[in-house]
Protein backbone atom coordinates (compact mmCIF):
# COMPACT_ATOMS: atom_id res chain seq x y z
CA UNK A 1 0.00 0.00 0.00
CA UNK A 2 2.58 2.36 0.51
CA UNK A 3 4.04 1.98 -2.89
CA UNK A 4 0.89 3.21 -4.26
CA UNK A 5 0.95 6.29 -1.61
CA UNK A 6 4.29 6.85 -2.07
CA UNK A 7 4.43 8.64 -5.90
CA UNK A 8 3.19 12.21 -4.78
CA UNK A 9 6.87 13.55 -4.49
CA UNK A 10 8.95 13.25 -7.14
CA UNK A 11 13.03 13.43 -7.53
CA UNK A 12 12.45 17.03 -8.50
CA UNK A 13 10.68 17.66 -5.00
CA UNK A 14 13.03 16.11 -2.58
CA UNK A 15 15.84 18.13 -4.46
CA UNK A 16 14.06 21.20 -3.67
CA UNK A 17 13.36 20.29 -0.11
CA UNK A 18 17.09 18.71 0.73
CA UNK A 19 18.49 22.30 -1.05
CA UNK A 20 15.91 24.02 1.26
CA UNK A 21 17.71 22.77 4.08
CA UNK A 22 21.20 23.71 2.40
CA UNK A 23 19.69 27.06 1.90
CA UNK A 24 18.46 28.25 5.71
CA UNK A 25 19.72 25.32 7.86
CA UNK A 26 21.18 27.10 10.28
CA UNK A 27 20.42 30.98 10.03
CA UNK A 28 18.33 30.94 13.71
CA UNK A 29 20.31 28.63 15.57
CA UNK A 30 20.07 29.20 18.83
CA UNK A 31 20.52 27.67 22.65
CA UNK A 32 16.99 27.11 23.13
CA UNK A 33 16.21 25.04 20.09
CA UNK A 34 18.78 25.04 17.89
CA UNK A 35 17.52 24.04 14.53
CA UNK A 36 13.92 24.23 15.22
CA UNK A 37 12.87 27.00 13.45
CA UNK A 38 15.05 25.79 10.53
CA UNK A 39 13.57 22.34 10.12
CA UNK A 40 10.09 24.23 10.61
CA UNK A 41 10.43 26.70 7.34
CA UNK A 42 12.37 23.99 5.34
CA UNK A 43 9.87 21.16 5.74
CA UNK A 44 6.63 23.83 5.69
CA UNK A 45 6.47 24.12 1.84
CA UNK A 46 5.55 20.37 1.97
CA UNK A 47 3.11 20.17 4.58
CA UNK A 48 1.43 23.06 2.98
CA UNK A 49 1.02 20.98 0.16
CA UNK A 50 0.38 17.15 2.04
CA UNK A 51 -2.49 19.57 4.22
CA UNK A 52 -3.51 21.68 1.49
CA UNK A 53 -7.47 20.72 2.50
CA UNK A 54 -7.04 20.51 6.05
CA UNK A 55 -6.70 23.80 7.66
CA UNK A 56 -6.31 22.66 11.62
CA UNK A 57 -4.26 19.59 10.24
CA UNK A 58 -1.49 21.84 8.95
CA UNK A 59 -1.47 23.75 12.39
CA UNK A 60 -0.92 20.98 13.79
CA UNK A 61 1.41 19.68 11.71
CA UNK A 62 3.37 23.41 12.07
CA UNK A 63 3.30 22.97 15.57
CA UNK A 64 4.76 19.25 15.73
CA UNK A 65 7.86 20.21 13.61
CA UNK A 66 8.82 23.40 15.02
CA UNK A 67 9.96 21.27 18.22
CA UNK A 68 14.03 21.33 19.39
CA UNK A 69 15.99 20.10 16.72
CA UNK A 70 19.65 19.87 15.76
CA UNK A 71 21.49 17.38 13.59
CA UNK A 72 24.59 17.12 11.30
CA UNK A 73 23.96 18.66 7.94
CA UNK A 74 24.09 15.66 5.26
CA UNK A 75 22.09 12.66 7.57
CA UNK A 76 19.66 14.95 8.48
CA UNK A 77 18.78 14.63 5.28
CA UNK A 78 17.39 11.28 5.64
CA UNK A 79 15.47 12.61 9.01
CA UNK A 80 13.54 15.21 6.14
CA UNK A 81 12.73 12.38 3.71
CA UNK A 82 11.28 9.52 6.33
CA UNK A 83 9.55 12.59 7.37
CA UNK A 84 8.00 13.20 4.65
CA UNK A 85 7.14 9.25 3.70
CA UNK A 86 5.48 8.94 7.14
CA UNK A 87 2.97 11.87 6.65
CA UNK A 88 2.27 11.26 3.02
CA UNK A 89 1.58 7.82 4.13
CA UNK A 90 -0.43 8.41 7.18
CA UNK A 91 -1.33 12.22 7.46
CA UNK A 92 -1.89 14.19 10.69
CA UNK A 93 -1.95 10.39 12.51
CA UNK A 94 1.59 10.45 11.59
CA UNK A 95 2.76 13.35 13.16
CA UNK A 96 3.46 11.49 16.47
CA UNK A 97 5.64 9.52 14.70
CA UNK A 98 7.76 12.04 12.71
CA UNK A 99 8.18 13.70 16.37
CA UNK A 100 9.12 10.25 17.34
CA UNK A 101 11.27 9.78 14.32
CA UNK A 102 13.36 13.27 14.66
CA UNK A 103 14.33 12.97 18.25
CA UNK A 104 15.54 9.43 18.37
CA UNK A 105 17.53 9.88 14.76
CA UNK A 106 19.31 13.38 15.05
CA UNK A 107 21.59 12.15 18.26
CA UNK A 108 22.89 8.93 16.49
CA UNK A 109 22.95 10.77 12.97
CA UNK A 110 24.64 13.73 14.52
CA UNK A 111 27.19 11.57 16.16
CA UNK A 112 27.92 9.11 12.62
CA UNK A 113 27.72 12.54 10.69
CA UNK A 114 30.06 14.34 12.64
CA UNK A 115 32.61 11.88 12.41
CA UNK A 116 32.35 11.03 9.22
CA UNK A 117 31.41 13.92 7.17
CA UNK A 118 33.24 16.89 9.65
CA UNK A 119 35.76 15.00 11.38
CA UNK A 120 36.95 12.13 8.40
CA UNK A 121 36.42 13.66 5.29
CA UNK A 122 36.69 17.06 6.60
CA UNK A 123 40.21 16.52 7.66
CA UNK A 124 41.01 14.04 4.33
CA UNK A 125 40.78 16.94 2.29
CA UNK A 126 41.41 19.82 4.30
CA UNK A 127 45.06 19.00 5.30
CA UNK A 128 45.62 18.21 1.26
CA UNK A 129 44.51 21.50 0.43
CA UNK A 130 46.73 22.90 3.20
CA UNK A 131 49.79 21.21 2.28
CA UNK A 132 49.47 22.05 -0.57
CA UNK A 133 48.18 25.76 -0.81
CA UNK A 134 51.66 26.48 1.73
CA UNK A 135 53.37 25.42 -1.39
CA UNK A 136 51.60 27.82 -3.01
CA UNK A 137 49.66 25.43 -5.15
CA UNK A 138 46.04 25.53 -5.99
CA UNK A 139 45.36 21.74 -6.67
CA UNK A 140 43.94 20.76 -3.26
CA UNK A 141 41.86 23.59 -3.07
CA UNK A 142 40.56 22.90 -6.18
CA UNK A 143 39.64 19.43 -5.36
CA UNK A 144 38.07 20.13 -1.40
CA UNK A 145 36.05 23.03 -3.75
CA UNK A 146 34.58 19.79 -5.96
CA UNK A 147 33.57 17.91 -2.39
CA UNK A 148 32.18 21.24 -1.44
CA UNK A 149 29.70 21.32 -4.16
CA UNK A 150 29.38 17.62 -4.43
CA UNK A 151 27.25 17.50 -0.79
CA UNK A 152 24.38 20.27 -1.72
CA UNK A 153 24.07 18.84 -4.90
CA UNK A 154 24.47 15.34 -5.68
CA UNK A 155 24.77 13.86 -1.85
CA UNK A 156 21.72 15.55 0.33
CA UNK A 157 19.36 14.78 -2.43
CA UNK A 158 20.03 11.68 -2.45
CA UNK A 159 20.34 10.97 1.15
CA UNK A 160 16.95 12.87 1.18
CA UNK A 161 15.69 10.19 -1.26
CA UNK A 162 16.91 7.40 0.32
CA UNK A 163 15.10 8.36 3.19
CA UNK A 164 11.84 8.95 1.31
CA UNK A 165 11.79 6.05 -0.30
CA UNK A 166 13.05 3.34 2.35
CA UNK A 167 11.27 4.78 5.22
CA UNK A 168 11.30 4.35 8.73
CA UNK A 169 12.38 0.20 7.79
CA UNK A 170 15.85 2.13 6.62
CA UNK A 171 16.84 2.72 10.22
CA UNK A 172 17.65 -0.68 11.10
CA UNK A 173 19.57 -1.54 7.81
CA UNK A 174 21.03 1.85 7.78
CA UNK A 175 22.44 2.11 10.86
CA UNK A 176 24.03 -1.06 10.78
CA UNK A 177 26.35 -0.20 7.49
CA UNK A 178 26.78 3.60 8.52
CA UNK A 179 28.81 2.26 11.75
CA UNK A 180 30.96 0.01 10.25
CA UNK A 181 31.65 2.96 7.35
CA UNK A 182 32.32 5.31 10.53
CA UNK A 183 34.35 2.91 12.11
CA UNK A 184 36.70 2.12 9.13
CA UNK A 185 36.41 5.69 8.45
CA UNK A 186 37.67 6.38 11.94
CA UNK A 187 40.53 4.63 11.56
CA UNK A 188 41.73 6.62 8.30
CA UNK A 189 41.17 10.05 9.93
CA UNK A 190 43.08 9.06 13.05
CA UNK A 191 46.04 7.78 11.16
CA UNK A 192 46.06 11.10 8.87
CA UNK A 193 45.53 12.90 12.56
CA UNK A 194 48.56 11.63 13.73
CA UNK A 195 51.02 12.49 10.57
CA UNK A 196 49.18 15.93 10.71
CA UNK A 197 50.74 16.50 14.46
CA UNK A 198 54.22 15.39 13.08
CA UNK A 199 54.14 17.60 10.21
CA UNK A 200 51.96 20.91 11.32
CA UNK A 201 52.48 20.96 14.75
CA UNK A 202 55.81 23.18 15.40
CA UNK A 203 57.16 22.97 18.58
CA UNK A 204 60.88 24.48 19.05
CA UNK A 205 62.46 24.40 22.92
CA UNK A 206 65.31 27.07 23.48
CA UNK A 207 68.72 26.81 25.84
CA UNK A 208 68.76 26.74 29.07
CA UNK A 209 71.35 28.02 31.56
CA UNK A 210 71.68 25.28 34.42
CA UNK A 211 74.60 26.53 36.89
CA UNK A 212 76.61 28.18 34.53
CA UNK A 213 76.44 25.54 31.90
CA UNK A 214 74.38 26.15 28.25
CA UNK A 215 72.06 23.36 27.67
CA UNK A 216 69.99 23.07 24.63
CA UNK A 217 66.68 21.30 25.29
CA UNK A 218 66.11 20.74 21.63
CA UNK A 219 69.22 19.54 20.07
CA UNK A 220 71.01 17.81 23.39
CA UNK A 221 67.83 16.28 24.58
CA UNK A 222 64.74 15.64 22.85
CA UNK A 223 66.11 15.10 19.23
CA UNK A 224 67.76 12.41 20.57
CA UNK A 225 64.85 11.16 21.88
CA UNK A 226 62.30 11.16 19.16
CA UNK A 227 61.97 13.60 15.98
CA UNK A 228 58.77 15.71 16.65
CA UNK A 229 58.78 15.32 20.04
CA UNK A 230 57.58 18.19 21.61
CA UNK A 231 54.52 18.41 18.60
CA UNK A 232 53.25 14.58 20.56
CA UNK A 233 53.25 16.44 23.94
CA UNK A 234 51.62 19.33 23.13
CA UNK A 235 48.84 16.78 21.51
CA UNK A 236 48.82 14.79 24.67
CA UNK A 237 49.02 18.04 27.04
CA UNK A 238 46.28 19.43 25.27
CA UNK A 239 44.25 16.38 24.65
CA UNK A 240 44.70 15.70 28.87
CA UNK A 241 43.32 19.37 29.02
CA UNK A 242 40.05 19.01 27.00
CA UNK A 243 39.12 15.99 29.50
CA UNK A 244 39.95 17.73 32.89
CA UNK A 245 37.94 21.24 31.53
CA UNK A 246 35.54 20.50 29.08
CA UNK A 247 35.62 20.65 25.27
CA UNK A 248 35.79 24.19 24.65
CA UNK A 249 38.05 25.46 22.01
CA UNK A 250 37.86 28.45 23.43
CA UNK A 251 39.58 28.19 26.29
CA UNK A 252 41.88 25.58 24.81
CA UNK A 253 43.04 28.29 22.92
CA UNK A 254 43.42 30.95 25.31
CA UNK A 255 45.53 28.58 27.34
CA UNK A 256 47.70 27.46 24.49
CA UNK A 257 48.51 31.47 24.33
CA UNK A 258 49.35 32.17 28.40
CA UNK A 259 51.03 28.81 28.18
CA UNK A 260 53.13 29.78 24.69
CA UNK A 261 53.69 33.59 26.21
CA UNK A 262 55.09 32.38 29.24
CA UNK A 263 57.21 29.56 27.82
CA UNK A 264 58.85 32.41 25.38
CA UNK A 265 59.46 35.03 28.51
CA UNK A 266 61.36 31.95 30.10
CA UNK A 267 62.89 30.94 26.79
CA UNK A 268 62.24 27.59 27.12
CA UNK A 269 60.69 27.88 23.69
CA UNK A 270 61.71 29.46 21.03
CA UNK A 271 60.31 30.63 17.44
CA UNK B 1 44.62 49.74 0.90
CA UNK B 2 41.65 51.44 -1.30
CA UNK B 3 37.77 52.24 -0.55
CA UNK B 4 36.66 49.65 -3.17
CA UNK B 5 39.10 46.85 -1.62
CA UNK B 6 38.15 47.58 1.77
CA UNK B 7 34.17 47.45 0.20
CA UNK B 8 35.12 44.32 -1.48
CA UNK B 9 36.57 42.53 1.77
CA UNK B 10 33.65 43.69 3.97
CA UNK B 11 31.30 42.68 1.51
CA UNK B 12 32.98 38.66 1.48
CA UNK B 13 33.44 39.47 5.56
CA UNK B 14 29.43 39.91 5.28
CA UNK B 15 28.46 36.92 3.73
CA UNK B 16 31.09 34.86 5.11
CA UNK B 17 29.50 33.06 8.69
CA UNK B 18 25.83 33.45 6.46
CA UNK B 19 27.66 30.61 4.31
CA UNK B 20 28.89 28.42 6.90
CA UNK B 21 25.11 28.18 8.54
CA UNK B 22 24.12 27.53 4.91
CA UNK B 23 24.97 26.48 2.06
CA UNK B 24 29.15 26.50 3.29
CA UNK B 25 30.45 26.78 -0.32
CA UNK B 26 32.66 29.54 -0.83
CA UNK B 27 33.37 32.14 1.67
CA UNK B 28 32.62 29.88 4.83
CA UNK B 29 36.31 27.78 3.64
CA UNK B 30 39.49 29.67 5.07
CA UNK B 31 41.75 28.92 2.05
CA UNK B 32 38.88 30.18 -0.55
CA UNK B 33 38.78 33.16 1.59
CA UNK B 34 42.43 33.64 1.71
CA UNK B 35 42.44 33.49 -2.15
CA UNK B 36 39.79 35.85 -2.62
CA UNK B 37 41.09 38.51 -0.16
CA UNK B 38 44.85 37.94 -2.40
CA UNK B 39 43.08 38.68 -5.70
CA UNK B 40 41.87 41.90 -4.24
CA UNK B 41 44.85 42.70 -2.97
CA UNK B 42 46.20 42.34 -6.13
CA UNK B 43 48.50 38.54 -4.62
CA UNK B 44 46.27 35.45 -4.99
CA UNK B 45 49.10 33.01 -4.05
CA UNK B 46 50.38 35.33 -0.75
CA UNK B 47 46.30 34.77 0.03
CA UNK B 48 46.51 31.12 -0.76
CA UNK B 49 49.27 30.63 1.60
CA UNK B 50 47.57 32.68 4.39
CA UNK B 51 44.51 30.81 3.86
CA UNK B 52 46.36 27.56 4.37
CA UNK B 53 48.51 28.62 6.77
CA UNK B 54 45.38 30.00 9.29
CA UNK B 55 42.99 26.70 7.55
CA UNK B 56 46.02 24.51 9.50
CA UNK B 57 44.67 26.21 12.78
CA UNK B 58 41.26 25.48 11.70
CA UNK B 59 41.52 21.49 10.26
CA UNK B 60 39.32 19.44 13.05
CA UNK B 61 37.47 22.25 14.78
CA UNK B 62 33.79 22.36 13.60
CA UNK B 63 30.59 23.89 15.07
CA UNK B 64 29.72 20.34 16.60
CA UNK B 65 26.41 20.65 18.20
CA UNK B 66 26.78 23.86 18.19
CA UNK B 67 30.47 24.96 19.79
CA UNK B 68 31.91 28.16 19.50
CA UNK B 69 34.82 27.77 17.40
CA UNK B 70 36.98 30.82 16.24
CA UNK B 71 36.65 32.30 12.62
CA UNK B 72 39.91 31.74 11.20
CA UNK B 73 38.08 33.20 7.77
CA UNK B 74 37.98 36.49 9.33
CA UNK B 75 41.44 36.32 10.39
CA UNK B 76 42.42 35.25 7.04
CA UNK B 77 40.91 38.72 5.48
CA UNK B 78 42.50 40.93 7.69
CA UNK B 79 45.87 39.31 7.57
CA UNK B 80 45.76 39.14 4.36
CA UNK B 81 44.81 42.62 4.33
CA UNK B 82 47.71 44.34 6.91
CA UNK B 83 50.40 42.02 5.77
CA UNK B 84 51.46 44.47 3.06
CA UNK B 85 51.61 42.43 0.27
CA UNK B 86 55.11 40.50 1.49
CA UNK B 87 55.48 36.83 2.11
CA UNK B 88 57.76 37.86 5.26
CA UNK B 89 55.35 39.45 7.26
CA UNK B 90 52.85 36.95 7.35
CA UNK B 91 53.95 35.42 10.47
CA UNK B 92 53.69 38.57 12.61
CA UNK B 93 51.09 40.00 11.11
CA UNK B 94 49.20 36.50 12.17
CA UNK B 95 50.61 36.31 15.77
CA UNK B 96 49.89 39.77 16.43
CA UNK B 97 46.70 40.30 14.56
CA UNK B 98 45.00 37.32 13.05
CA UNK B 99 45.03 35.45 16.42
CA UNK B 100 44.19 37.89 18.43
CA UNK B 101 40.66 38.96 16.38
CA UNK B 102 40.32 34.86 15.67
CA UNK B 103 39.93 34.16 19.57
CA UNK B 104 37.74 37.19 19.49
CA UNK B 105 35.16 35.88 17.09
CA UNK B 106 35.02 32.69 19.42
CA UNK B 107 32.96 35.43 21.69
CA UNK B 108 31.64 37.24 18.82
CA UNK B 109 30.03 34.03 17.93
CA UNK B 110 28.23 32.71 21.40
CA UNK B 111 26.65 36.59 20.73
CA UNK B 112 25.11 36.00 17.67
CA UNK B 113 23.59 32.46 19.05
CA UNK B 114 22.20 34.59 21.81
CA UNK B 115 20.60 36.99 20.19
CA UNK B 116 19.32 34.33 17.64
CA UNK B 117 17.24 33.69 20.72
CA UNK B 118 15.38 36.43 19.99
CA UNK B 119 14.31 35.07 15.84
CA UNK B 120 13.28 32.25 17.54
CA UNK B 121 10.33 33.24 19.82
CA UNK B 122 9.49 35.30 17.01
CA UNK B 123 9.12 32.35 14.74
CA UNK B 124 7.48 30.70 17.69
CA UNK B 125 4.75 33.15 18.08
CA UNK B 126 3.83 32.87 14.46
CA UNK B 127 3.71 29.46 14.45
CA UNK B 128 -0.08 29.20 14.91
CA UNK B 129 -0.68 31.28 12.42
CA UNK B 130 0.71 29.07 9.28
CA UNK B 131 1.33 32.02 7.76
CA UNK B 132 5.17 30.80 6.09
CA UNK B 133 5.48 34.06 4.26
CA UNK B 134 5.84 35.94 7.61
CA UNK B 135 7.72 33.09 9.27
CA UNK B 136 10.39 33.52 5.91
CA UNK B 137 10.50 37.15 6.47
CA UNK B 138 11.65 37.30 10.41
CA UNK B 139 13.58 33.58 9.86
CA UNK B 140 15.90 35.52 7.18
CA UNK B 141 16.72 37.90 10.02
CA UNK B 142 19.01 35.88 11.01
CA UNK B 143 21.08 36.72 8.03
CA UNK B 144 21.74 39.81 10.08
CA UNK B 145 23.08 37.79 13.19
CA UNK B 146 25.94 36.31 11.39
CA UNK B 147 26.81 39.24 8.88
CA UNK B 148 27.35 41.79 11.64
CA UNK B 149 29.44 39.70 14.20
CA UNK B 150 31.57 38.74 11.42
CA UNK B 151 31.48 42.04 9.53
CA UNK B 152 32.55 44.37 12.69
CA UNK B 153 36.41 42.72 13.72
CA UNK B 154 36.69 43.17 9.75
CA UNK B 155 35.70 47.03 9.58
CA UNK B 156 37.58 48.12 12.24
CA UNK B 157 40.97 46.39 11.36
CA UNK B 158 40.71 47.26 7.61
CA UNK B 159 39.99 50.94 8.54
CA UNK B 160 42.77 51.27 10.95
CA UNK B 161 44.85 49.46 8.40
CA UNK B 162 48.51 48.37 7.92
CA UNK B 163 49.54 50.60 10.43
CA UNK B 164 47.98 48.53 13.19
CA UNK B 165 50.71 45.99 12.84
CA UNK B 166 52.93 48.67 13.21
CA UNK B 167 51.75 50.02 16.30
CA UNK B 168 51.60 46.63 18.25
CA UNK B 169 55.25 45.61 16.67
CA UNK B 170 56.56 48.71 18.50
CA UNK B 171 54.16 48.39 21.69
CA UNK B 172 54.89 44.84 22.22
CA UNK B 173 58.27 43.19 23.94
CA UNK B 174 59.93 40.47 21.73
CA UNK B 175 58.93 38.00 24.37
CA UNK B 176 54.90 38.54 23.69
CA UNK B 177 55.24 38.79 20.57
CA UNK B 178 57.52 35.56 20.01
CA UNK B 179 54.88 34.20 22.83
CA UNK B 180 52.43 34.63 19.98
CA UNK B 181 54.09 33.36 17.00
CA UNK B 182 55.11 29.94 19.32
CA UNK B 183 51.27 29.69 20.20
CA UNK B 184 50.73 30.13 16.52
CA UNK B 185 52.66 27.11 15.42
CA UNK B 186 51.08 24.80 18.17
CA UNK B 187 47.61 26.17 17.22
CA UNK B 188 46.83 22.80 14.56
CA UNK B 189 46.96 20.76 17.44
CA UNK B 190 44.08 22.27 19.10
CA UNK B 191 41.67 21.08 16.24
CA UNK B 192 43.53 17.51 15.95
CA UNK B 193 43.15 16.96 20.26
CA UNK B 194 39.29 17.81 19.71
CA UNK B 195 38.71 16.04 16.68
CA UNK B 196 40.19 13.04 17.92
CA UNK B 197 37.60 13.71 21.38
CA UNK B 198 34.87 12.96 18.81
CA UNK B 199 36.59 10.36 17.00
CA UNK B 200 36.73 6.45 19.02
CA UNK B 201 40.22 6.97 19.97
CA UNK B 202 39.96 4.29 22.35
CA UNK B 203 41.19 1.28 21.04
CA UNK B 204 42.31 3.02 17.84
CA UNK B 205 45.83 4.42 19.63
CA UNK B 206 47.63 2.28 17.58
CA UNK B 207 46.21 3.96 13.90
CA UNK B 208 47.36 7.63 15.44
CA UNK B 209 51.29 6.22 16.30
CA UNK B 210 51.45 4.70 13.01
CA UNK B 211 50.30 8.32 11.52
CA UNK B 212 52.67 10.33 13.56
CA UNK B 213 55.72 7.86 12.98
CA UNK B 214 55.32 8.01 9.26
CA UNK B 215 55.77 11.46 9.43
CA UNK B 216 58.19 12.31 11.98
CA UNK B 217 60.57 8.96 10.84
CA UNK B 218 60.06 9.01 7.65
CA UNK B 219 58.92 12.40 6.55
CA UNK B 220 55.83 10.81 4.62
CA UNK B 221 53.75 13.34 3.20
CA UNK B 222 49.96 13.13 4.31
CA UNK B 223 48.71 12.21 0.83
CA UNK B 224 50.86 9.03 1.88
CA UNK B 225 49.97 8.71 4.47
CA UNK B 226 45.98 9.31 4.23
CA UNK B 227 46.65 6.47 1.07
CA UNK B 228 47.88 3.57 4.07
CA UNK B 229 45.08 4.82 6.32
CA UNK B 230 42.71 3.62 3.64
CA UNK B 231 44.55 0.20 2.93
CA UNK B 232 44.41 -0.06 6.87
CA UNK B 233 40.66 0.77 7.29
CA UNK B 234 39.70 -1.49 3.85
CA UNK B 235 41.46 -4.32 5.62
CA UNK B 236 39.59 -3.82 9.09
CA UNK B 237 36.19 -3.00 7.00
CA UNK B 238 36.25 -6.20 5.21
CA UNK B 239 37.64 -8.18 8.38
CA UNK B 240 34.96 -6.54 10.34
CA UNK B 241 32.15 -7.90 7.49
CA UNK B 242 33.25 -10.86 7.11
CA UNK B 243 32.54 -11.18 10.94
CA UNK B 244 29.41 -10.38 10.63
CA UNK B 245 28.69 -12.36 8.15
CA UNK B 246 29.82 -15.25 9.55
CA UNK B 247 27.72 -14.14 13.68
CA UNK B 248 24.63 -13.50 10.98
CA UNK B 249 24.93 -17.24 9.33
CA UNK B 250 25.67 -18.85 12.74
CA UNK B 251 23.52 -16.74 15.06
CA UNK B 252 20.48 -16.82 12.34
CA UNK B 253 20.53 -13.06 11.57
CA UNK B 254 20.52 -12.19 15.25
CA UNK B 255 21.02 -8.38 15.35
CA UNK B 256 23.91 -7.72 17.74
CA UNK B 257 24.93 -3.68 18.14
Amino acid sequence: MSNEVSKKFSDKDLFKLSFRWTLFRSLVWNYEKMQAAGYLVVVAPTLDKLYKDDENARLHAYEVESQFFNCETNLANIIFGMDVAVQEELGEAGLDMVQAVKTSLMGPFSGIGDTLFSSVIAVIFGSIAVTTGLEGNYVGTIIWFAWLVFMPFVLRPWLCKLGYQQGLKLTTTLSDQLSKLTKAGSILGITVIGSMIATMVKVNFGTINLMGIEFNLQTQLLDAIMPKIGSALAGVICYWFLGKFGMKSGRLIFAVMVVSILLSYFGILVV
Amino acid sequence: MTPVQIILLCLWAAVLQVDVMTVALLPSNTIITGIFAGIVMGNPTLGLIVGATLQSYALGLNYFGGASIPNYQVAAIIVVALCGGSLDNVASTIALVGIPVAALTVQLDVLGRIINSYWQHKVDALVPTGDLSRIMKVYLCGIFTWSLTRLAPVLICLLIGPSLVDTLNAIMPVWLSNGLKIASNIFPVIGFTILLKYMPLKGNYQYLIIGFVLSAYFGASTIAVATIGLAIALFVYNLENNNTQISADSEGGNYDE
